[in-house]
């Protein structure tokens, strides 16, 4: 938390900075190529730069929203198989037996409106929609979670674009 | 193309109303089934007097789909799932009022049983 503190501070400081000392530059009035905008309307430089590096600023502030760790394949499982446990229409004798092979239909004795009713809860834990195509592709646990790593793009060591840490060290979210 | 051209020679004696064939029906009900699945937390908003839990409602839509299991007849799961999305549409766009709804919750009491026994028409005031 300390570490949070101080690094909150030093960003707080250098805006600081930037509003009460404007850099003076020695190209404040010449046409170089950064001076010029758009429409060819020539800006002094001063302001140009300032503006660039407030909202790069603001950008990097944005950045430190913080984000949920990367999606394993093992965490994919593991919902997958709350959700079927939860599920009240399976028998209390099965509700732990249910594994990666685990038939819907077969193994499990449910019917077509059952699977509906699971595929739903799926739809409602991940937050997208499976189409009515693929409905018979996921009879099983198995076929599921294929089925919800290849649409959501998850691979082993994924890497967040945006990460909750200026200092790259601190990517692994055990701050 | 007409739809004649694409029905198969038996079935050109029956005009159908929707679906040609058992798979088309099975999907227009697996959809309705789907419809009504999502639509549940706001029904439950919506109609909040009746006191519906999750589990409670899809047990009534599943009761309400199941009472109709053993119909094979192709025109006849055509109108029963019209008349599935009217009651949809109905209940979804709050046309409906409270009790209304829980008629098609066939475990929920609408009206007030009769006293049976000693002790329940004494409280009655019989």
């Amino acid at each position: 938390m300390l570490k949070t503190i101080l690094r909150h501070g030093c960003r707080l400081r250098s805006v600081v900075n930037m509003r009460f000392s404007a850099p003076l530059c020695n190209n404040i009035h010449t046409l170089t190529p950064s001076n010029v905008q758009a429409n060819g309307q020539i800006w002094p430089h001063v302001f140009v730069s300032r503006r660039t590096r407030m909202i790069d600023q603001f950008v990097k502030d944005a950045g430190q929203m913080r984000t949920s760790p990367p999606l394993t394949p093992r965490d994919i499982e593991s919902r997958v198989l709350r959700i079927c446990n939860e599920y009240d229409k399976i028998q209390e004798a099965n509700k732990n037996k249910i594994t990666l092979v685990t038939h819907f239909m077969n193994d499990l004795g449910l019917d077509s409106l059952d699977h509906v009713e699971i595929i739903v809860a799926l739809e409602n834990e991940f937050g997208f929609e499976i189409p009515d195509a693929d409905y018979d592709k996921l009879y099983t646990v198995q076929n599921v979670v294929d089925y919800l790593i290849k649409k959501m793009n998850v691979t082993d060591r994924s890497k967040t674009t945006v990460s909750s840490a200026p200092d790259p060290r601190y990517d692994d979210h055990h701050h | 193309m007409s739809l004649t051209t694409r029905l198969p020679q038996t079935l050109k004696q029956v005009r159908p109303v929707l679906s040609a064939d058992h798979g088309e029906a099975k999907r227009r009900v697996l959809n309705l089934y789907k419809i009504w699945l999502r639509q549940i937390p706001y029904i439950r908003v919506d109609y909040i007097k009746n006191n519906w839990t999750e589990t409670r409602l899809r047990d009534a839509i599943k009761e309400n789909f199941m009472r109709n299991k053993h119909v094979t007849d192709l025109r006849v799961i055509d109108l029963l799932v019209v008349r599935g999305q009217m009651d949809f549409v109905e209940t979804a766009e709050i046309w409906r009022q409270q009790h209304n709804t829980a008629t098609m919750d066939r475990k929920k009491d609408t009206y007030k049983k009769k006293p049976v026994g000693f002790l329940e028409r004494f409280y009655e005031g019989h």
